[in-house]
């Protein structure tokens, strides 16, 4: 590895720091894409911060609104959702508790609804803006091909998300990403499918501007308090509050004892 | 029909929820169960009755992981391979981790964790391991059906000056120096002899004759498993935790030391490129 032109240090976009005069490891101040942060905590609401760090700009008034109702939206994605699940089931079993975040994130990384999901259905709506929406939809249905971030969950699709989808297309009424993924869920409605949860997150990445890594971390960041908040509230509770499944819950197929 | 699935049927007429009513707080595996007080089924097996007495860690590893009960002799060149994928030196990214969370009196769950988790990466570890599976998979089915190594080669793009296919994009003047013990090793316990084994030297060399490249050791001991009959998965999944040791002895080396002792940052030792201070606009 030694001849590999590895650079010296990090490099960075998103923040500086100036250094203490008498202190280099010290900062005097911190700076978000140019803006003071002490000025941003002290003018600018939460959201608009973070889609500031994830967009490199100061986001306009509708973002800002359609930024708010996807943080909402995914603000806590319910004790069943697969990542919040996870640190429940930790919570309750006495895992260390400064864990219980991560492993709910980590536990719901997947492609099957999870992150990875996110950064697919990021790809597949932006590499199919440009065909007709209804007409892809037809043709995907008729294909069996596989639509990520759009589907059926529980053999049926949850009329929460679809709600939320409505509400994110009326803050961006422009959006052509919005505009393409409500007619495209139209066309599959009638199929039994339509959005899903990393679907959803996808369009909201996409619309507002961001990269399929991008916006699969702003997922991550936007469904965290409901994985924290659900498992430290577990945390708390007797071990035997969860249901620990009795033996003949439990087929072992190998042998019949 | 049992008692059960008659229970289910008739509380609902909707087949979707009948079948995921079926799973509902109800478990059916051939994995294994604990049974308290007694012992636990392994994959067919019990666990102290029988394999307690009979295998080693690793074999019950890849039992666990595959359902295959390993050779004594795969089990031990499993363990002397994992010699080759964690060292305890603090520069390897995700030995960093755990330098950092040793530093920071995280746990050394976390640590490892951690590190395990950055090893998950297309550069090295488990995941490069993946690829670098399924690549041979597909360079030897082509090779197989009658393309030459420049064929096969001739798709990659070249990054570095040399093609760039997992685990074969090691520039040929840098040696890996685990290669030769590695392929000693694997001829004395009698696992050298292999067709993809046999191709990935043969594509190896092609490399070194020709594009000025190499194969790393993860190749060749990507090459040895599929030849005992591995998938790109399983080796995923058997390789997921070799980086722990590595990652636990830059923990332990930096845990109880002083706040920011490991490799500390002045701010501007993080380079900046993005747009300058500015004003914030009003509303």
């Amino acid at each position: 590895m030694s001849d590999v032109n590895f650079r010296p240090d990090f490099t960075t976009k998103l923040c500086l720091e100036e250094p203490a005069a008498t202190n280099p490891y010290i900062a005097e101040r911190r700076y978000i894409a140019g803006y003071n942060l002490a000025d941003l905590w002290r003018g600018r609401s939460y959201a608009e911060v973070l889609l500031l760090l994830f967009l490199g700009e100061l986001p306009t008034p509708a973002q800002i609104r359609f930024g708010e109702i996807l943080l909402i939206g995914l603000l806590n994605p319910g004790p069943r959702h697969v990542a919040v699940r996870a640190a429940m089931t930790a919570g309750v079993s006495k895992t260390a508790p400064e864990h219980l975040l991560p492993l709910g994130l980590l536990t719901g990384s997947g492609v099957q609804g999870g992150a990875k999901q996110v950064a697919e259905a990021h790809q597949f709506i932006s590499s199919h803006l440009a065909e007709e929406p209804h007409a892809f939809a037809e043709r995907c249905l008729g294909e069996s091909s596989t639509t990520p971030g759009f589907g059926s969950e529980f053999g049926d699709i949850e009329p929460i998300w679809q709600q939320l989808a409505e509400d994110l297309a009326a803050a961006l009424p422009d959006s052509p990403v919005m505009q393409w993924c409500s007619a495209f869920n139209q066309s599959l409605n009638r199929q039994g499918q339509g959005w899903l949860l990393p679907g959803i997150a996808a369009a909201g990445g996409l619309a507002l501007g961001l990269g399929a890594r991008e916006t699969m971390g702003f997922y991550q960041v936007a469904i965290a308090p409901g994985v924290a908040a659900h498992g430290i509230e577990q945390s708390h509770k007797p071990i035997a509050s969860n249901p620990f499944l009795r033996d003949d819950q439990y087929e072992c197929t190998d042998l019949d004892v | 029909m049992t008692d059960r699935d008659k229970h289910i049927a008739s509380a609902t007429g909707d087949p979707a929820v009948e079948q995921l009513d079926r799973r509902r707080r109800h478990i059916r595996t051939a994995i294994g169960k604990w049974f308290g007080g007694r012992d636990t089924r392994v994959r067919g097996r019990w666990l102290l009755g029988d394999l307690l007495q009979e295998i080693s860690v690793t074999q019950l590893k890849v039992l666990n992981i595959t359902g295959r009960l390993i050779e004594p002799q795969l089990a031990t060149w499993l363990e002397k391979t994992v010699f080759f994928t964690s060292y305890p030196d603090h520069r390897i990214w995700c030995n960093q981790l755990g330098a950092l969370a040793g530093n920071g009196a995280a746990s050394p769950v976390a640590a490892v964790a951690a590190g395990v988790l950055a090893a998950d990466s297309r550069a090295y570890g488990s995941l490069a391991q993946y690829l670098t599976v399924k690549v041979l998979e597909e360079l030897y089915r082509r090779y197989c059906a009658g393309e030459s190594f420049a064929e096969l080669v001739a798709g990659f793009p070249v990054r570095n000056g040399v093609p760039s296919i997992s685990g074969f994009a090691r520039p040929v003047k840098i040696a890996d120096e685990r290669l030769e013990p590695m392929r000693q090793f694997t001829r004395e316990l009698g696992l050298a002899d292999g067709p993809y084994l046999s191709f990935t030297e043969s594509l190896a060399e092609h490399l070194r004759l020709h594009h000025q490249a190499d194969m790393n050791a993860a190749a060749y001991a990507c090459a040895v498993l599929m030849d005992q009959g591995f998938n790109a998965t399983e080796v995923y999944r058997i390789r997921t935790m070799d980086v722990a040791s590595g990652v636990l002895a830059c923990y332990g080396d930096l845990y109880g030391s002083t706040a920011q002792a490991f490799l500390p940052q002045r701010c501007t030792d993080v380079h900046y490129d993005g747009v300058s201070p500015r004003a914030l606009p009003p509303r």
